[in-house]
Order: C-alpha cells, then sequence, then structure tokens
C-alpha cells in the first residue's frame, strides 16, 4: 500500500498543491508553518473523514475551526493510492453549507458514491480500520513513546521483552489498560459499593433500619431511597387507613350521640308519667283479671256441678256394661271346657276300638315262636352244607344204552339222572338184575344221606308245630306279629297320654254336665270390648276427679254465686278509678313496645349519651393527631415516585451486570493477549534497536525484570535521553507495522530526528533506509540535507 | 338563565417532590395561579356559582398559610363559592382543614359538607344543590344515597354535586372511590349533575347537548399521566336546558413522550418550539451514530434551555456499535478492539464498555 499523489484546492493554509510520491523515502521539506504535517493530515482526512460534516459534533467543529481558512466555504483533497496493485482515487469536497460530496473511483474505472458505502469500500481495501492507520502509520511519534512510557511508569511487573511488547500491544490505541481497568473498578464500585449482589441486599444485613452511612455505591443509595420511600408509602397508607378508621368511628359515635340528644330531649320528661302509668296498668290489668276470673266462675260452678252429675251417670251405666262382659267371659270359658272334654272322650274311644283289632290279630299269631325259627335257620343251614359236600367231587357220566334194557339212574339222594350228568354218585339198577353204585371214595354217601334226611325231617316238624309253609312264611308272619305288638304298646300310650289318669266315665259324666254351652261367643273380642271399656270408666273417674278438686276449689275461692257478683261490682268500680287516673298521665310514644322496651331504650341511649360523649371527644383528639401525623404528600404522589425509584434500582443493577461482563471481557482479553505469541514482534524490535542503537542498548531479562542496559551498565527507560526514547518508540513502531501489514505499508513521519544525537541519527537513518526498502516513507522535515541520507526524493513544501 | 362555572381537583397543597426545586415552587404555585386566572374569566363572564365538586386541597394535613391563601383566593370571586370535601380533602368532622376552611372564608363561600339540600335563594340564586361530598378518603359506596326522589321540588331547578369514580370513565379497579355509575346519577330527578375525582374531563370534547353530567376534570396538570391540558366548564342552565363550554385553563403541561429515534439532531428539532411551559419527559430509544451520541448531551442541554423542564430517559438510546465499527475505530488486534469484540452480543455492556474505553484514552 503506498500513496501515489495528493492534490488539493485548499485545506487549511495550502492552497493548490499537487504532490506525487515515490515508492521508498519522500522528504517533505520545508521550513517551520509550510504546511508540511497539514499535507499530512490532508493524505488522513481524504482517506478517512466523511465529507458531510455537522456543525452540532464537536468532532466536526474541531475539523472546520483546525481545516477550514477563515471565510472558506469548502476545502478538499484528492488521493490516488495504490494497494494491493491497484490504483484508487479518493475525491473529498468538505463544505460547511450543504456543498460537500465524495467519490472513490476504482482502478477499473467504476466509481462509489456516498458517505457510507465508501466507507465500507475503503475498509474493505485497507483491512484495517482508521485507527490502525492513525496510530502506526500517521501518527505523531510521541503516541508509541508514550505508550512505552506509560508501561514503564506504571510500575508493572514486565519480565521479558516478550511481556513488554504485549503491555505495548495493549495500550497501542492510547488506551491506558491501568486506567482502562481502574476506570472499570471505579464504575463497578461507584455501583456496587455496600451491595451483597449473591443476596441482593446490602452487605452485612445493613437494610434501612441499619443503614450504611458512608461510601455506599448506586445500587445501595437507590435502594435506600426506594426503601425509605416505600416505607413512608406504608406508613402513609397506615396513617391514612388509621385517619380513615377513626374518621369512621367517629362519624358513627357522632350519630349515636345526636341520636341520643334527640331522644333525651324527647323523651326526658315523660319518665315520671309513665312508671306511674306503668304500675297503674299494671293494677289495672291485675283488676281486669279478677274481674274476668270471677265472671268465669259464675258461669263455670254450674256447668262443672252439671257435668259432675253426668260423669256419675255415665259411670255407672259403663260399670254395668263391664260386669255384663266379665259373665259373658266365664261362658266362653264352659264352653271352651266342654269342647275340650268332648275331644277327648271321642279320642278315647276311637282307641278302644283301634286296640281291639290289634288284639284279635295277635290271637291269631300266637303260636309262633321266635325260638323255632332260629332253629329252622340253623337246620336248614346245615342240609345246604352237606349236600354241598356230597357235591363237591365230581365225575363225568355218559351211559349209552342199546337196546331195549329198563335200567333207572340215580343219584346219591335217590333222584333221577340224565344219561349224561356231572355227578359225584351215581346209581344205576337194572330192576331185579343188578344195581351199580358209583361214587367218590373219600365221601360216605349214605351217611349224607342219611343225616340230611335227619335234619330234613325235624324242619317238617317245626313248620308244622308253627303252622307255616316254610321258612319265609315263618319270617313273614313273625314279622307281622312283632309289628301288632308294637301297635298295641303306641295305643296304650295314647290312651294314657289322653285321659291323663281319668276315668272315662268321669269324663263323660263331666261332658253331660257342659252340655248346655253352645253359643258360640268370640273370646278376643269380648277381650277388647272389656279393655276399651276399662279406659273409658278411667278417663271419666279421672275428669270426675278433675272437676270435682276445680269445683271444690271455686267453690272455696269464691264461695256462693253471690259472693262471686258481689265481688265483681267491687272490681269493677276500682278499674273505672285506675282508668280516670290513667287519662290524666302522659302515654307511652308510639315505637315502643310497652313500657319496659321504653325504659331500656331510654337506659340504653342514656348510656350511649355518656359514651358516646367522651368518644366522640376522644375521637377528635386521635383525628386531629391522625391529620397532623399525615405524611407531608398522599400515598398516591409517593407511589407514582416510587416507580421512578424503582427503575432507577434496576437500572444501576442492569448497569452493574453491564460492568460484571466488561470486567470478564478486560480480563479475558489481557489473558489471551499475555498468552500471544509475540516472538515475530520480538525478533522485529530486537533487529530494530540493534540497527538503531548500533547493539549499544541491550533488552533482556535479568532477576526476573526486563533490563534494558547498555556497555556502563543497567539503565531505567525513564532516564534514557529522549534520543533513546525515540529510538525505542521507532523500533517498536516498525516492528508493529511489519508485524501487522505484512506487506509494503507507508509510513507518515514527522521529523523524528531531531532529538537524536549524531550517532543515533545516523543509526535512525540508516534504519528508515532499511525499512524504506520494502516500504513507502513520507517524511517531514526542515533539513533538506536529511535528503542524502535518506536517500529520498524532495517534494518542496 | 343559570351560569356556573365548574372546577374540581385543584389538589393546592399537592408537592411535586421528584422535582427541582424551581420546578417544584412553579408547579405549586400553579395550582392557585390557575384557580385566579379562571376566578378572573368568572368574574369577566355572567356567571353566579363556582362550583368546585371536590378535591380543592391535595390532603387533609394542608398547611394553614395555604389554606388562608385559597381562601384569600376565593374571596376575590364576585359571586357565590360551593365547595364539595372530596375524597382527599374529606370532610372530617368540624375541625382540621375544613374547620379552618371556614373560619377564613369570605361570606361568598359555602362548604357543603351535609347531606341535604341547599336552596340557594337566600343567596340570590334559583336552584337547589344536593350535595354527595366524602366522609372518607375511600369507599366502596358512593354518596349519593341520601337523596330521595320525594325530596326533591321538580319545579326548581335541581344541581347534583358528587365526587367520584364515574364507571366506564375513570379507572377505579378496586372501587374504592366512591363509584357512581351513570344510570344512578340519570335515575335522579336532578336537572344537572356536576361531578369530580377524575382528572380528565368528562365530556371531553364537542358541545354535547342534552348532556346533563359534566365532570369537570384537573383546571391544572398534575402529572405525566395527565396528557390535557387543564380545563374547567361554563354551564348555563334553566329548566329548558344545559348550554356547556369546556375552557382550557391550564399554565403547564406534562407530556410524556416514547419515541424511537435514528437521527437524533432532526428528532429533536420537531420539538423545537411551543414547550416553554411544559414538562417533557423524553423516553427514547434506538441506535445513533457515534457522533450523534457522543453530542446528545450537548442536544439535550440545547433543548432544555427552550422547555420548562425536561427528563430526557435515554438507556435504550445506544450507539449504533458494529464489528466493523469496532474495527474501523481501534487498531487492529488491540485490546480495546479484542475488548469490544468479546462484548458484541451484549449490546448494553458493549455500550458501556466503548464509553469506559473513550474515557481511558
Amino acid at each position: 500500500m503506498k500513496i501515489l499523489s495528493y492534490k488539493t484546492n485548499s485545506f487549511a493554509g495550502i492552497k493548490n498543491r499537487s504532490y506525487e510520491f515515490i515508492e521508498g523515502t519522500n522528504l517533505l521539506l520545508g521550513p517551520n508553518e509550510a504546511g508540511k504535517s497539514t499535507i499530512i493530515d490532508g493524505i488522513f482526512h481524504t482517506i478517512f473523514t466523511p465529507a458531510k460534516l455537522r456543525k452540532n459534533l464537536k468532532k466536526d467543529t474541531d475539523f472546520i475551526d483546525k481545516y477550514f481558512p477563515q471565510g472558506s466555504d469548502t476545502i478538499d483533497g484528492y488521493l490516488v493510492m495504490e494497494i494491493g496493485g491497484r490504483r484508487i482515487m479518493i475525491e473529498k469536497i468538505w463544505s460547511k453549507s450543504d456543498q460537500s460530496r465524495e467519490r472513490l473511483t476504482l482502478e477499473d474505472g467504476s466509481v462509489i458514491s456516498g458517505e457510507e458505502a465508501i466507507r465500507k469500500k475503503i475498509k474493505d481495501l485497507m483491512v484495517f480500520g482508521q485507527a490502525t492507520y492513525k496510530y502506526l502509520n500517521f501518527s505523531s511519534h510521541g503516541d508509541p513513546r508514550d505508550s512505552l512510557y506509560s508501561i514503564t511508569a506504571s510500575g508493572a511487573v514486565q519480565k521479558d521483552i516478550s511481556a513488554y511488547l504485549t503491555r505495548a500491544v495493549m495500550d497501542l490505541d492510547g488506551l491506558s489498560l491501568d486506567k482502562l481497568e481502574a476506570g472499570i473498578d471505579k464504575a463497578m464500585n461507584d455501583l456496587g459499593a455496600r451491595w451483597d449482589f449473591d443476596r441482593d441486599y446490602p452487605q452485612n444485613n445493613r437494610g434501612i433500619d441499619n443503614k450504611y452511612k458512608n461510601g455506599l455505591g448506586k445500587i445501595i443509595s437507590a435502594f435506600y431511597a426506594r426503601e425509605d420511600l416505600d416505607r413512608e408509602i406504608r406508613e402513609g397508607i397506615k396513617k391514612e387507613d388509621e385517619l380513615q378508621a377513626i374518621s369512621g368511628d367517629l362519624r358513627t359515635w357522632e350519630k349515636s350521640l345526636e341520636e341520643a340528644k334527640n331522644f333525651k330531649a324527647k323523651y326526658e320528661d315523660l319518665g315520671e308519667d309513665l312508671r306511674k302509668r306503668e304500675s297503674l296498668d299494671k293494677d289495672l290489668a291485675l283488676l281486669a283479671k279478677e274481674e274476668e276470673d270471677l265472671k268465669k266462675a259464675i258461669f263455670t260452678m254450674p256447668q262443672l256441678e252439671a257435668d259432675l252429675k253426668t260423669l256419675k251417670r255415665d259411670l255407672e251405666d259403663l260399670t254395668k256394661k263391664k260386669e255384663a262382659l266379665k259373665k259373658r267371659l266365664d261362658y266362653i270359658g264352659k264352653r271352651d271346657e266342654r269342647l275340650q272334654v268332648e275331644s277327648v272322650v271321642k279320642s278315647y274311644k276311637d282307641l278302644e276300638k283301634d286296640k281291639k283289632k290289634i288284639q284279635e290279630g295277635l290271637k291269631k299269631l300266637m303260636a309262633l315262636d321266635p325260638k323255632d325259627f332260629k332253629k329252622l335257620e340253623e337246620l336248614e343251614k346245615s342240609i345246604d352244607l352237606e349236600r354241598l359236600r356230597l357235591e363237591a367231587g365230581a365225575i363225568n357220566l355218559d351211559l349209552d344204552i342199546e337196546g331195549d334194557i329198563d335200567l333207572v339212574l340215580k343219584d346219591a339222594m335217590g333222584k333221577d339222572l340224565d344219561k349224561k350228568s356231572k355227578t359225584s354218585y351215581f346209581s344205576l339198577e337194572a330192576p331185579g338184575l343188578f344195581t351199580l353204585k358209583v361214587g367218590l371214595a373219600d365221601v360216605d354217601f349214605g351217611e349224607k344221606r342219611k343225616l340230611i334226611e335227619e335234619k330234613t325231617d325235624q324242619v317238617k316238624k317245626i313248620l308244622e308245630k308253627n303252622k307255616v309253609q316254610n321258612k319265609e312264611d315263618f319270617a313273614e308272619k313273625l314279622r307281622k306279629k312283632m309289628n301288632l305288638e308294637e301297635d298295641l304298646g303306641v295305643l296304650n300310650r295314647n290312651l294314657e297320654m289322653i285321659l291323663k289318669g281319668r276315668d272315662p266315665k268321669d269324663l263323660e259324666k263331666s261332658l253331660e254336665d257342659l252340655k248346655a254351652y253352645v253359643e258360640d261367643y268370640s273370646k278376643d273380642q269380648t277381650m277388647t270390648d272389656l279393655e276399651s271399656l276399662q279406659e273409658e270408666i278411667s278417663n271419666l273417674t279421672k275428669d270426675q276427679v278433675e272437676k270435682d278438686y276445680f269445683f271444690n276449689q271455686l267453690k272455696e275461692k269464691y264461695g256462693s254465686q253471690e259472693d262471686i257478683y258481689r265481688k265483681v261490682g267491687e272490681k269493677s268500680m276500682a278499674k273505672e278509678k285506675a282508668i280516670l287516673a290513667l287519662e290524666k298521665l302522659a302515654k307511652l310514644p308510639e315505637g315502643f313496645k310497652d313500657y319496659d322496651d321504653f325504659f331500656n331504650k331510654k337506659a340504653q341511649r342514656d348510656k350511649t349519651f355518656e359514651e358516646a360523649s367522651t368518644r366522640v371527644l376522644d375521637l377528635k383528639t386521635a383525628q386531629a393527631r391522625a391529620i397532623v401525623d399525615l405524611p407531608p404528600r398522599t400515598v398516591e404522589e409517593m407511589k407514582l415516585d416510587y416507580k421512578d425509584y424503582d427503575e432507577s434500582f434496576k437500572a444501576y443493577k442492569k448497569k452493574y451486570h453491564d460492568l460484571v461482563l466488561i470486567k470478564d471481557a478486560f480480563v479475558k482479553t489481557k489473558e489471551e493477549m499475555a498468552g500471544s505469541p509475540r516472538q515475530s514482534l520480538e525478533e522485529s524490535f530486537r533487529k530494530y534497536i540493534d540497527i538503531i542503537t548500533g547493539s549499544s542498548i541491550k533488552l533482556d531479562s535479568y532477576k526476573d525484570r526486563l533490563r534494558i542496559s547498555n556497555q556502563t551498565g543497567d539503565l531505567s527507560y525513564i532516564h534514557l535521553s529522549k534520543g533513546s526514547k525515540d529510538s525505542l518508540a521507532l523500533a517498536l513502531r516498525l516492528a508493529l507495522i511489519e508485524n501487522l501489514f505484512k506487506g509494503p505499508s507507508f509510513l507518515a513521519l514527522d521529523d523524528i530526528l531531531n532529538d537524536m544525537d549524531q550517532e543515533r541519527k545516523t543509526q535512525a537513518i540508516g534504519l528508515l533506509k532499511d525499512f524504506a526498502k520494502t516500504n513507502q516513507i513520507i517524511f517531514t522535515s526542515f533539513n533538506k540535507d536529511l535528503a542524502e541520507d535518506l536517500n529520498a526524493i524532495v517534494i518542496e513544501v | 338563565m343559570l351560569k356556573l362555572v365548574h372546577i374540581s381537583d385543584l389538589h393546592i397543597g399537592k408537592v411535586f417532590d421528584k422535582y427541582p426545586g424551581p420546578i417544584k415552587e412553579a408547579l405549586q404555585a400553579a395550582r392557585i395561579g390557575t384557580l385566579e386566572k379562571i376566578i378572573d374569566f368568572a368574574n369577566t363572564n355572567p356567571s353566579s356559582l363556582l362550583v368546585i365538586v371536590g378535591d380543592l386541597f391535595d390532603r387533609v394535613n394542608i398547611p394553614t398559610s395555604l389554606i388562608m391563601e385559597t381562601t384569600r383566593t376565593l374571596r376575590a370571586y364576585h359571586g357565590l363559592v360551593l365547595v364539595l370535601p372530596g375524597n382527599h380533602d374529606f370532610s372530617s368532622s368540624s375541625q382540621g382543614l375544613w374547620q379552618t376552611f371556614k373560619d377564613n372564608s369570605g361570606e361568598n363561600t359555602l362548604v357543603l359538607d351535609d347531606y341535604r339540600p341547599y336552596d340557594l335563594k337566600e343567596y340570590g340564586v334559583d336552584a337547589v344543590i344536593y350535595p354527595c361530598h366524602c366522609q372518607s378518603k375511600h369507599s366502596e359506596e358512593n354518596a349519593l344515597g341520601w337523596i330521595a326522589p320525594g325530596l326533591v321540588d321538580q319545579a326548581r331547578v335541581n344541581i347534583g354535586l358528587a365526587h367520584g369514580a364515574l364507571e366506564g370513565i375513570s379507572p377505579d379497579l378496586q372501587g374504592q372511590y366512591f363509584t357512581m355509575e351513570k344510570s344512578e346519577l340519570t335515575s335522579l330527578p336532578m336537572d344537572l349533575w356536576l361531578l369530580g375525582h377524575t382528572h380528565v374531563p368528562y365530556p371531553l370534547s364537542g358541545e354535547n347537548p342534552g348532556e346533563r353530567i359534566f365532570n369537570a376534570g384537573v383546571h391544572e396538570p398534575d402529572g405525566m399521566n395527565y396528557r390535557h391540558k387543564g380545563s374547567f366548564f361554563y354551564i348555563g342552565i334553566d329548566k329548558e336546558g344545559i348550554q356547556s363550554q369546556r375552557i382550557e385553563s391550564g399554565t403547564y403541561r406534562f407530556e410524556d413522550r416514547y419515541d424511537r429515534v435514528e437521527d437524533l439532531e432532526a428528532y429533536l428539532k420537531t420539538i423545537d418550539e411551543g414547550y416553554e411551559n411544559t414538562l417533557l419527559r423524553l423516553n427514547l430509544s434506538g441506535r445513533l451514530d457515534e457522533d450523534d451520541y457522543k453530542a446528545r448531551r450537548d442536544m439535550y442541554k440545547k433543548l432544555a434551555d427552550k422547555v420548562f423542564y425536561l427528563d430526557v430517559r435515554d438507556d435504550d438510546l445506544t450507539l449504533r456499535l458494529s464489528p466493523d465499527l469496532i474495527s474501523e475505530k481501534f487498531v487492529h488486534g488491540s485490546f480495546p478492539e479484542k475488548m469490544l469484540l468479546k462484548l458484541k452480543d451484549e449490546k448494553d455492556a458493549l455500550q458501556l464498555a466503548y464509553e469506559l474505553i473513550e474515557e481511558s484514552r
């Protein structure tokens, strides 16, 4: 990047000037006040200052004051630059009126107009912002020098040259890091002093009851102000409420007092009359009551006498009815007895008939002997056993008879056998010819046959004795006999139960005696009738007793009818006398139920009057005090103010929060920059220091401190000569440009060699010549000898 | 025709504590100053009554000197002054504020603190007044209850006075301010209802033929929540009808503006004139160019000279800061550039950090 030409018709003190610049070093040569620095300013402003100026902006009015010649309305600047190998032309006309305009022409001939578009395009082309150029390329040499000074003067420990450079970079822009940090801390302290942000409350719980007095931040001050006002509002509301309550009570009591006063005024004098009237009223009421009782007695006593007679008669009738019902109950008893005896006799007769029938049946079965039946069972069992024995072994008989022979084939018991049989014994007899007996050898068929025949005979005898056909018949008849005997037992027991030891003949005689009781009266109905009658009798009796008592009472109290009539007359006269007395007294006013009501209300009102008088007095005093106690402005007005207080409090907290973010960004940026590698910058810086000081000043680390030293020993930056400081500053500035732009750049230098001694100047010139090999330098000076030293072209100003 | 001037809510004694001394004093003085102007009007135009429908005073603990200054001012009226205690200066027994007021009032002043008809015949005015004054600061019930229609002689001109919120017209969300419904008022046989309490007048505009209900509104604005000019009603009434006119009376005005601004200079030019008696609160938001932003306080200062009282709240008015602008303003790779870019998403913090950096240069 380099400046190719600059032209102006008017800019500050220079008019109609046009300059061409070359690569390498350009020496703007002229005496003091010739406008050398103005040209540098003109170049800078042509690039960076918008054409439109505002009179209300200090920056612009300063610009006008500094660069507009007296009476001039416009100034201008035309600049041709090369950036990245491409040419651009910037044209600016600044005007106090509305004649301002600006234009940017690119290499391809395209034109950009408008402040914002031009600013943006220049930024794009030049990569860095205005400030970068201002401080590095255009600045007066004092800035980097001051920067280095402030680092040293701050007393901060710079352990090595890298840290030193880091601070140098940090403090570029004319910013003092320490001042910024102090500024942030101060702003935080101004807001947050005495405020506990974790608890969002004053530190150490120092609320409005225990306020901090000194060292308050804005947050706590705003909090106290808001809380004080809030308390004032609450107090105000409380006091207004108290006043409202007192006023309400006062109105109520004043009303009560008024009513009590009115009552008093209206009814005060009635009291005595009403007392007398009350007494007379009572007498009158008593007399009236007595008179009424007497009059009642005149009618009541004869009526009672008549009633008592009727009652007596009715009771006699009812007693007779009661006796009749009792007799009917006796009759019903006899009738029920007759029905019972009749039933017993009938049952007895029926049972006797059944008994006779059973006895006849038993008579027919008299011969049956149960022992014989048992014996018969044993015999038949024995016969069956023997027969089984006879038939236990067996042979097959197959008799085949040829011819006409009369043969008789029988078994062991002499019964006929088939010609083909299975038997243990058989006999074959050819009558008259032979008899063949064949049997099993171990059985005595003859003896067995004999035994069976004997037992069969005994069976027959038993059957004959008991007159039965066989064993089954015997068993059947024996069971029948037992059943009849059992039935007879049951009958006998039933008879005993019915008779209950009575003689049937006696029963029949009783029946004869009771046969007249045949009417079918209901026992239940008779009982109900009797109970009802008894109740009626009781009621009448009670009534009779009461009336009798009442009658006797009246008689005792009033005496005879004549006596009563006389007493009625007396009471009537007494009444008239009382009424006459009443007419002279004031009446009970309307609205009162009775004298009690009047006197109660009066007493109540008297009490109210006393109490209300006291209360009204007290409440008036309290009200006056409450009014005096009211805050000097209304709650409504304070509430509106509270909103503002609250907003301030919240705004301060928000601002503090922003400051926390800022402090964080500050710390992080500092850490980040402190940790950035500065090797390349350090190398450049060392290189330029070496060149500019001819290696006479060394920067190294000693005992953890940056050490500046020369041949005579350690040096302090503060104590370096101005020339040495300028040398270091120049070295820093060149190192920064070299590191930042990474390519050819330009540097405007306002004669920096003046304060250097010859040796230092020679070295600085060498340095600049070296720098100018790859960059453009515009150097201002009144010393034309420098042109040769710097190998510069001379531009006369 | 009976002519009267209807005012209310003068709030004499209001403190205006949040304003600086001279402003506060001017606002306090205007409460009575504007009353004097209204009395001048009433004296130079035909009128028999000056009716003050509540809140003549801001509270019940008013300094005696101020009460006396008020009575002195009211004495200047040529007609009859009717004063109804409102909820701020409620009638509290026969002592304190109203006793002092009565003790110092002229014969032309009548405090209407009884619930009874006031026949003004004895004062030479053919009308009957039905006052519904307040006996407390807050009440869920209005004070109309005492007027029985049977009490009213409909052949006379009957005028009801009541202090309290009018439903549908004034906000009384909790119903604590003697709220009245229009139907309640119209159901009573009054020819005219004169109300107080709501600071905005009713009707606000127009001639309103047939209207029988009037709410005076404040004679002099008293805060940022009141944006109109102060005013009063000048009313003529007979049995034939009512004529009304709302006449502006306020000395000062309050204006609470919320504006979004991009060009501060151009914006401030729009409020360059006519604000000599205005308490102007500007709630500004928007983003400004650095030049404008830096110059804003100077601009406010210039404006303040032309405005009675200026309160600018510009916390939301910020510098138009962008990463581009930051890079433009600071050396590339420098501390402030790096630090500010870290805060680019925190609008307020970025702004503040920028200002701190500028202060540190």
